[in-house]
C-alpha cells in the first residue's frame, strides 16, 4: 500500500470492531497549508483498526496541521476526514463531522496547547518566578481531576456520574507511570516545561480517548525519561487504545510503530508498512533541501563584533551560593556559577532540576536574584542596573517565549523585537535593524518567510525563527534553551553552526541547554550539570566526551552520530 | 510635552520617548522609594521600580504572613529591603502609599509623624487625600504630594512591564515643596512602566474614578443587563436566550469591535435592523440616565461616596457582607445562567 493515489475506500456503516483490519479513520482528499502561502495536493489516506501509525517529515511538512484536522481542531478545508472508530462494535455509522469526535475520542498531545492555559494563567514568560500570578493559577492535581480531565461540563444535566474510585485509581497508576507524583501539589505554571509535558500527556492518557496522537512526545523530556517513554507507548500500542506518534526523525519511532506516513511540504511522499517506507525514504525525511544561504555570520555595520569584546576575560556571569525558593520547596541550593566571556557552557540535567530558573537568575527574570548574590557583566544585581541593561545584553531564545509571542507578528518583526527585549514589537525599526533581522532569517533557511506570519509557521520553524531572534543584536551572552527541540536533523544542524558560528565569529560567550545529545554544538567548552537544585557536576569538557561526562547514568544510551561527534 | 488632538480637544501627554528611563534614574539617584502596601498596585509597582535599578524597599507588618511572605518571594529581603511600616517611612525619600483606601486612613496617625522634610508622599488614587475631612490624611506642608495612577491592574502593570510594552497613567502634584515635585513625579511614573502620562489632579482623578467605576464600568453595566434580563424573562424567555442576547454576545463579540475600532465601527458590523434601532434607541438610554449620572457625579464630590466605603468598609464585619452581596449576585438565576452559557463555549470544550 506504498503508494500516494486514490484508493478505493471502504465502504462504511459496516460494524466496526476493535483491533481488526476495520477502517478506523479515512482521510479523503484534505489538503495541508504550506507555510508561505499554497497548498499541496489532496491527501488520501486509510488506516485501520490494527495499525500503529507514525507521522513523520522534516519541520513545516504539515504533520501538526494533519493531525489537527484528524483531532477536530482546524476543519478539513477540502475533502472530509471519516471517523469508524467506536470501540463497542455496535452497528454506528461513520462520523464525518469534526465536533463529535473533537476531545471525546481523539486526544491530541502537542507542545503548543499549552499556548491556551499558559496564556490565561500566566500572561508572561516571568509568571512563573512572580507572586502576583501564582496566587490562585490551578494546581497540577486539579488539572488532573476527574471533572477536568472529562471537561466535565458541571452544568449538565446528567443521571449517572462517573464512577470516582475507578478514576482514582486509574490516575494513580498514570501518574506513577509517568512519575509525577512529586508535581501534584505544584502549581501548573510553577513546574518546568519538561515537567509540564508529563502532566499534559498523563491527562490526555486519562481522558481514555480512542486515539491518541503525540506530537514529537520526546521533544523536551530527558535522557532518564525517554526509555520509559519508548516503553510507555510500546505498553499503549498492545491496549485498544490506538497510538498515533509524530516525529521528525526515524530515530524518534517507537518499535511498536507499524505504519507510516511520509510528509513533505504539505504532500504525502509515502504512505505504507514501516519498512516499505524506510527503504523508499533513504536516511532523514528530508528529500527537499532546506534552503539556506549558508552564509558566514557577518560583522555589524562598521564591522564590530557585538560587545563581546568589551567584556573580554572577565566574568560575565558569577553566582554564589545562590538559593531559590518557593512555597517552601528548594528550586535551587547553594549554586556556585561563573561563566567566563570566551567559555561556551552546557547546562544539564533531567527534567525539573532547575535549569530554567538558573537561568533565569542571569535573563533578569526573576526576582529573587535581588535577595542572591548575582553579579552580571562585572556588575552585582541590585545596584541601580536595570534588567534592560542586562537582557541589552543577552540573546535568549526558549520554549516559553514561543508560546507568548504574538501570533500575528511577521517573522521579521519577532526578530526585530530582539533589539528591544520585548515580546512583541512596541518599537520602530530602522532600515539596518530590519537588514539584520533579513540576514538572521537567511542564515536559518527562513528567507522566504520574513513576512509570513509567525502563528502561521509550524513549531520547528518558529523555533528557528526566535534563534534569529537571540542572535539578531550581536550580544555578549547568547542563552538558549532548548532550541534544537521539535527540529528535524537538517535543520538541527542549521542552529547548531549558527551558534558555532556566533561563538566564533562574534566572540559572544554561549550558554546553552539541551536534554538530547544529538543538539549540542561543537563550540561548547564547559558543562555544569543540575540535579534537584543542585550542582552535581561543573567544568571544562572536550567536546566528544561532553555527553558522557555531564550525564553519567546515561552512559548506555545510545549516542547518536550526527549531531553530538560534531 | 506631547501635544495630542483628543477629538478636537488638544491635550498634553508625557510619552518615555520625552522622559526617558535614563532621565527618570538621575532623578532618582539619591532618592529611596519606599513601598507600603503589598497588595496588588505595590508588588507590581515595586518590582517594575526595583527592575528599573530604582533604589526600593518594601515596607510591611510581619505579622501578616501572607503578603509578607509574598515579599520575600519575590526577592525582598527582611532587614534589607523589606521592613516593618515605621521603619520604610523613615528610609524612605518617596513614600508609595499603596494600602487600601481604608486602610490608608487607618495607618496615618502612625505614618504622618515620621514623615521629614523633603519627603514625596506619593499617592495611586487621590480619594484618601481630597476626602480628608474623612480620612483625616493632611500631609505636613514640608512635603511634596504626589499623584501616579496607572490605568489598569497590579497585574497588567507587571506584564506589561516585562513584555517591553507599559501602561498608560495620569499624574498630579497636589504640593510642591522641594520645587522638584514635578520632576519626581514623572520619573516614578516612567520607572513604574508607564508608557505614557496625561496630567490631572487629585480631585478630578478620584471623581472621574469613582463616577466611571459606579456608572459605566461597573454599576451601570450590572444594572443595565439586568434590567434588559429581567424584561426578556418576565416575557417568557428562557434563561440562556436572554443572557446570551444580553451579555455573552457583547462580551464575546460587539465589545471586541468597539476595542478595535470604535463604537461606529460595531455599529457598521451589525445587521441594518440592529444598527437602525440602536442608532435610534441609543438617544432614548442616554436621556432616561443623564439625570443618574449627574446624581451619581453630585454623591461622589459631596463625599457621600467615600463616605459610604470608609464606614462599610472599616466595619468589623465588612468581609461577610461582602461576600454575601456577591454570593446574592453570583448565585441569581441571570449570572448562574451565565455560568453554564460560559461552559458551553467552544473554546471551553474538551480538547
Amino acid at each position: 500500500m506504498v503508494s500516494s493515489g486514490i484508493k478505493p475506500m471502504v465502504k462504511p456503516g459496516r460494524r466496526s470492531g476493535d483491533v481488526t483490519a476495520e477502517p478506523f479513520i479515512s482521510v479523503e482528499g484534505a489538503v495541508l497549508r504550506r507555510d508561505g502561502g499554497g497548498t499541496g495536493p489532496a491527501i488520501w489516506w486509510q488506516i485501520l483498526g490494527d495499525q500503529h501509525w507514525a507521522v513523520l517529515g522534516p519541520n513545516g511538512s504539515g504533520k501538526s496541521t494533519l493531525m489537527l484536522k484528524i483531532a477536530g481542531h482546524l476543519p478539513a478545508e477540502a475533502g472530509r476526514i471519516v471517523y469508524h472508530l467506536t470501540a463497542d462494535g455496535s452497528a454506528s455509522r461513520p462520523i464525518t463531522t469534526r465536533d463529535q469526535v473533537k476531545g471525546r475520542q481523539i486526544a491530541y498531545v502537542d507542545f503548543r496547547l499549552q499556548r491556551s492555559f499558559l496564556n490565561r494563567e500566566a500572561p508572561f514568560h516571568q509568571a512563573r518566578w512572580n507572586s502576583l500570578s501564582s496566587g490562585d493559577a490551578p494546581l497540577v492535581s486539579e488539572y488532573l481531576s476527574e471533572a477536568a480531565v472529562n471537561c466535565a461540563n458541571p452544568y449538565q444535566v446528567v443521571d449517572t456520574r462517573g464512577d470516582p474510585e475507578r478514576f482514582q485509581a486509574e490516575r494513580a497508576r498514570v501518574v506513577a507511570l509517568l512519575g509525577i507524583e512529586p508535581l501534584l501539589d505544584r502549581r501548573l505554571v510553577q513546574i518546568s516545561s519538561g515537567e509540564r509535558r508529563k502532566v499534559v500527556m498523563a491527562r490526555a492518557l486519562l481522558q481514555r480517548p480512542r486515539l491518541l496522537i503525540l506530537d514529537n512526545p520526546f521533544a523536551g523530556l530527558d535522557q532518564g525519561f525517554r526509555p520509559r517513554l519508548r516503553e510507555i507507548i510500546g505498553r499503549l500500542l498492545m491496549d485498544e487504545m490506538r497510538v498515533m506518534v509524530v516525529a521528525t526523525e526515524w530515530d524518534d519511532v517507537p518499535a511498536g510503530i507499524t505504519h507510516v506516513l511520509l510528509l513533505d511540504r504539505g504532500r504525502v511522499v509515502a504512505q505504507g508498512p514501516r519498512e516499505s517506507v524506510l527503504a523508499r525514504s533513504a536516511g532523514p525525511a528530508s528529500p527537499e533541501p532546506v534552503s539556506s544561504e549558508q552564509a558566514p555570520v557577518r560583522l555589524g555595520p562598521s564591522g564590530s563584533r557585538g560587545e563581546a569584546r568589551t567584556f573580554a576575560g572577565s566574568a560575565l556571569v558569577d553566582m554564589q551560593g545562590v538559593n531559590v525558593t518557593y512555597s517552601g520547596i528548594r528550586i535551587l541550593s547553594q549554586v556556585d556559577w561563573t561563566v567566563h566571556c570566551g567559555e561556551h557552557w552546557a547546562v544539564l540535567g533531567p527534567n525539573g532540576a532547575g535549569k530554567s530558573t538558573l537561568l533565569s537568575l542571569l535573563l533578569g527574570d526573576n526576582p529573587q536574584a535581588y535577595a542572591n548574590r548575582v553579579t552580571l557583566f562585572g556588575r552585582r544585581r541590585g545596584t541601580g542596573e536595570s534588567i534592560w541593561e542586562v537582557k541589552g545584553r543577552i540573546g535568549w531564545a526558549a520554549p516559553e517565549l514561543q508560546l507568548l509571542t504574538p501570533a500575528g507578528l511577521s517573522c521579521r518583526e519577532v526578530v526585530c523585537s530582539g533589539f528591544f527585549d520585548s515580546v512583541g514589537l512596541f518599537r520602530r525599526c530602522s532600515p539596518w535593524q530590519q537588514e539584520e533581522a533579513s540576514h538572521w532569517l537567511e542564515r536559518l533557511g527562513l528567507s522566504g518567510l520574513a513576512q509570513a506570519p509567525f502563528g502561521a509557521l509550524s513549531e520547528g520553524l518558529q523555533r528557528l525563527v526566535l534563534v534569529a531572534r537571540a542572535a539578531v543584536k550581536r550580544p555578549a551572552l547568547l542563552v538558549l534553551d532548548e532550541p534544537c527541540q521539535g527540529l528535524d536533523a537538517e535543520r538541527r544542524d542549521l542552529v547548531l553552526d549558527a551558534v558555532d558560528g556566533i561563538g566564533r565569529s562574534l566572540d559572544s560567550s554561549i550558554i546553552y541547554v539541551t536534554h538530547d545529545p544529538r543538539a549540542l554544538p561543537g563550540i561548547i567548552t564547559h558543562a555544569l550539570r543540575l540535579d534537584r537544585g543542585q550542582v552535581t557536576a561543573r567544568g571544562p569538557v572536550n567536546g566528544r566526551g561532553l555527553w558522557e561526562w555531564a550525564e553519567p547514568a546515561q552512559r548506555a544510551a545510545p549516542a547518536r552520530d550526527d549531531g553530538c561527534a560534531r | 510635552m506631547a501635544k495630542i488632538d483628543f477629538g478636537g480637544v488638544v491635550e498634553e501627554v508625557v510619552t518615555r520617548d520625552e522622559f526617558p528611563l535614563e532621565r527618570a534614574r538621575s532623578v532618582l539617584q539619591d532618592e529611596v522609594v519606599a513601598v507600603l502596601g503589598y497588595g496588588v498596585q505595590g508588588p507590581a509597582q515595586a518590582l517594575n521600580m526595583r527592575d528599573n535599578g530604582i533604589r526600593v524597599i518594601v515596607g510591611g507588618d510581619p505579622q501578616r504572613r501572607r503578603s509578607w511572605d509574598k515579599a520575600v518571594s519575590d526577592g525582598w529581603v527582611p532587614g534589607q529591603t523589606l521592613l516593618p511600616w515605621a521603619e520604610a517611612v523613615q528610609r524612605g525619600t518617596i513614600i508609595q502609599y499603596l494600602v487600601s483606601d481604608a486602610a490608608q486612613m487607618i495607618l496615618w496617625p502612625a505614618i504622618q509623624p515620621l514623615l521629614k522634610e523633603g519627603d514625596a508622599l506619593f499617592f495611586s488614587h487621590g480619594f484618601g487625600l481630597v476626602y480628608n475631612d474623612q480620612t483625616g490624611i493632611v500631609p505636613p506642608p514640608f512635603v511634596d504630594v504626589i499623584l501616579v495612577a496607572p490605568k489598569g491592574s497590579g497585574a497588567s502593570v507587571r506584564a506589561n512591564y516585562l513584555a517591553g510594552s507599559g501602561i498608560n497613567s495620569s499624574f498630579a502634584v497636589q504640593q510642591d515643596y522641594t520645587g522638584r515635585a514635578l520632576e519626581r513625579t514623572l520619573a516614578v511614573g516612567i520607572a513604574i512602566g508607564s508608557g505614557y502620562l496625561f496630567p490631572t489632579s487629585f480631585e478630578r482623578e478620584v471623581y472621574s474614578d469613582l463616577t466611571g467605576e459606579r456608572g459605566v464600568l461597573m454599576g451601570a453595566l450590572a444594572g443595565v443587563m439586568e434590567a434588559q434580563y429581567r424584561t426578556l424573562r418576565a416575557h417568557g424567555h428562557s434563561p440562556s436566550e436572554a443572557f446570551n442576547e444580553t451579555v455573552e454576545e457583547l462580551t464575546q463579540s460587539l465589545i471586541r469591535l468597539v476595542d478595535q475600532n470604535g463604537m461606529d465601527w460595531m455599529y457598521e458590523n451589525c445587521s441594518a435592523t440592529a444598527r437602525r434601532g440602536a442608532l435610534d434607541w441609543r438617544h432614548r438610554f442616554r436621556e432616561a440616565v443623564m439625570p443618574v449620572f449627574d446624581e451619581l457625579y453630585q454623591s461622589v464630590v459631596d463625599g457621600e461616596e467615600t463616605r459610604i466605603v470608609l464606614e462599610a468598609n472599616s466595619a468589623p464585619d465588612y468581609k461577610e457582607k461582602l461576600d454575601e452581596e456577591l454570593r446574592e449576585m453570583r448565585e441569581s438565576e441571570m449570572w448562574r445562567a451565565g455560568a453554564a452559557v460560559r461552559s458551553l463555549r467552544p473554546d471551553n470544550w474538551a480538547r
